[in-house]
């Protein structure tokens, strides 16, 4: 029940290609947790709109590893993949889990109730994928997650 | 309707300040619905008669089907 936390980011906000996504690899397959997500741009305040949505996706995206931080410094075995700035997002389900339309100066945190969180089922290639098919305006967008792997 | 009490929470900050608000996630498909400022939770989601559990609108009056068990399906299927 080991927690991570990570940061994907995207340099110019792309409305086809996700920011980063969140994936269960091929070795070992373990349910991944997402607890905890902090989205907005770090681009100079501007207002532009900005609709991200957190998608599940049934394979591997394309793009490059991000760094995983253990919460807890015992905890150094994580078998989740995390991506940032999708070269090629996977095969996204139709509905997204969560839409959130927001202003490019505007951050937002949401945070699972326990219990509650949006779970990735242990099968190989799949994840969550966060994206922004609305960008006005292409800035750098970046967030930050935590999980769980269970 | 007050974040945190057995909700999850999505917490805005912009340059006019902070707002916090409830979020519910749909016991059967995961989905999570955020709950506009003045609204009641039985206006955005539903509960569902036979697990109890909050259900998002799509979800309502649909057969249970708890998120445990669409999960094993995917697993099952390998998707």
């Amino acid at each position: 029940m080991a927690k991570y936390s990570a940061q994907i980011s995207r340099s110019a906000a792309s409305t086809t290609l996700g920011v980063g996504s969140v994936e269960v690899t091929a070795t070992t397959q373990r349910r991944v947790k997402i607890l905890d997500f902090v989205l907005g741009s770090d681009a100079a305040p501007s207002s532009n709109t900005i609709r991200w949505e957190i998608t599940r996706s049934s394979n591997a995206a394309t793009g490059t590893s991000a760094v995983m931080q253990a919460l807890d410094l015992g905890d150094n075995n994580v078998f989740a993949s995390v991506k940032s700035n999708l070269t090629a997002n996977g095969t996204l389900f139709s509905s997204p889990l969560l839409t959130i339309p927001l202003n490019q100066s505007a951050t937002v945190r949401w945070v699972a109730y326990p219990g509650e969180e949006l779970v990735i089922p242990a099968t190989s290639g799949a994840g969550i994928h966060w994206l922004t098919p609305v960008a006005t305006g292409t800035t750098s967008v970046v967030a930050h997650v935590v999980f769980e792997e269970l | 309707m007050l974040p945190g009490n057995g909700h999850g929470i999505a917490e805005f900050t912009g340059p006019r300040g902070c707002i916090t608000l409830a979020t519910i996630t749909c016991a059967h498909c995961n989905r999570v619905t955020i709950i506009p400022l003045g609204e009641r939770e039985e206006d955005c989601s539903r509960s569902c008669a036979q697990c109890s559990n909050p259900t998002c609108m799509e979800c309502a009056d649909k057969p249970c089907t708890p998120f445990e068990s669409v999960l094993r399906g995917m697993e099952q299927a390998g998707a």
